[in-house]
């Protein structure tokens, strides 16, 4: 299965965040008294060896559109190992989505971590809250290993 | 298509953000969700540090105690010697009812059983840079 990782620095482990519940979320935090910009580093991995994916795609969802996210947050998505440098967000649009192609083959699946970067911005006088609205929504098709 | 979703937790607080660029610390830490699992292991049976002052702590304070333990956390890994032997942890209390904010951050930080009480190894590193940002130090008369 498909999974979303954060690399730690202390253990040399990568670690997954949940994909089930909220005990485990991607954190974010911000102050109100100024905007606030966070990258954070993930990974996306397979680590089922009877399987391979295609068209995987990454996206904040549901939706980051003005209606749904009326704090005027922003969420970008830029898929490569080094930290974009800033005119790299520039042109990328809130809600933008990537392609990680197909993650492994017909003959053998692939148990690489594929880096990522997410980019937030919250505005300065956002209210002082916990948001739990926005999700990263990995989408893909999964095809089995064929055994020869 | 099928989808997988992983939720963001977005914690919008007053007192994340420090003199210093210390919010990008408190990222750096919420990067590594390894730490929500070490911290809670180091709670001590001997005699503690206290923070001076107020209370709860302030949010600067409590900024400048995570931004120590950063950086004891990093030392730890790279020395064994303890410089107070007597009292090797520091020990906070965030009041949910009084910092519900902090508080939701605590938990963001060391897991949904975060109960208020935050417990550090007092290390070289820590101490001096609690020293170098000016947050005073008292030994607790009891034990933690």
């Amino acid at each position: 299965m498909l999974g979303i990782f954060a690399y730690n620095d202390l253990t040399d482990q990568y670690v997954e965040y949940n994909t089930v519940d909220s005990d485990n979320p991607i954190p974010v935090l911000a102050d109100p008294l100024d905007e606030t910009t966070v990258y954070v580093q993930l990974f996306l991995r397979n680590d089922d060896v009877t399987k391979y994916y295609t068209t995987t795609t990454a996206a904040m969802g549901p939706s980051t559109s003005t209606v749904d996210n009326p704090m005027g947050m922003t969420f970008k998505l830029v898929e490569q190992n080094a930290q974009p440098a800033a005119e790299d967000w520039e042109y990328l649009s809130s809600g933008n989505t990537i392609s990680f192609g197909s993650i492994g083959s017909s003959l053998a699946a692939d148990l690489d971590y594929f880096p990522f970067w997410l980019q937030v911005v919250i505005p300065r006088a956002t209210p002082v809250n916990v948001y739990n609205a926005i999700q990263l929504e990995l989408s893909y098709v999964a095809e089995g290993i064929v055994v020869i | 298509m099928p989808t997988i979703n992983t939720q963001l937790k977005i914690v919008v607080a007053n007192g994340m953000r420090a003199a210093g660029g210390s919010s990008k610390t408190i990222q750096a830490l919420l990067k590594h969700p390894g730490i929500n699992r070490s911290i809670p292991q180091v709670v001590s049976r001997t005699k503690s540090m206290k923070v001076k002052g107020e209370e709860p702590p302030s949010p600067a304070t409590l900024q400048n105690v995570l931004d120590g333990a950063k950086i004891g956390l990093d030392m730890a890994s790279q020395i064994s010697k303890v410089l107070y032997d007597r009292s090797k942890h520091l020990k906070i209390f965030i009041n949910p009812n009084q910092k519900p904010d902090l508080f939701e951050a605590g938990k963001l930080l060391f897991g949904q059983k975060f109960d208020g009480n935050i417990t550090f190894p007092m290390y070289v590193g820590l101490l001096q840079y609690m020293s170098d940002l000016g947050v005073g130090l008292e030994q607790a008369t009891s034990p933690v």
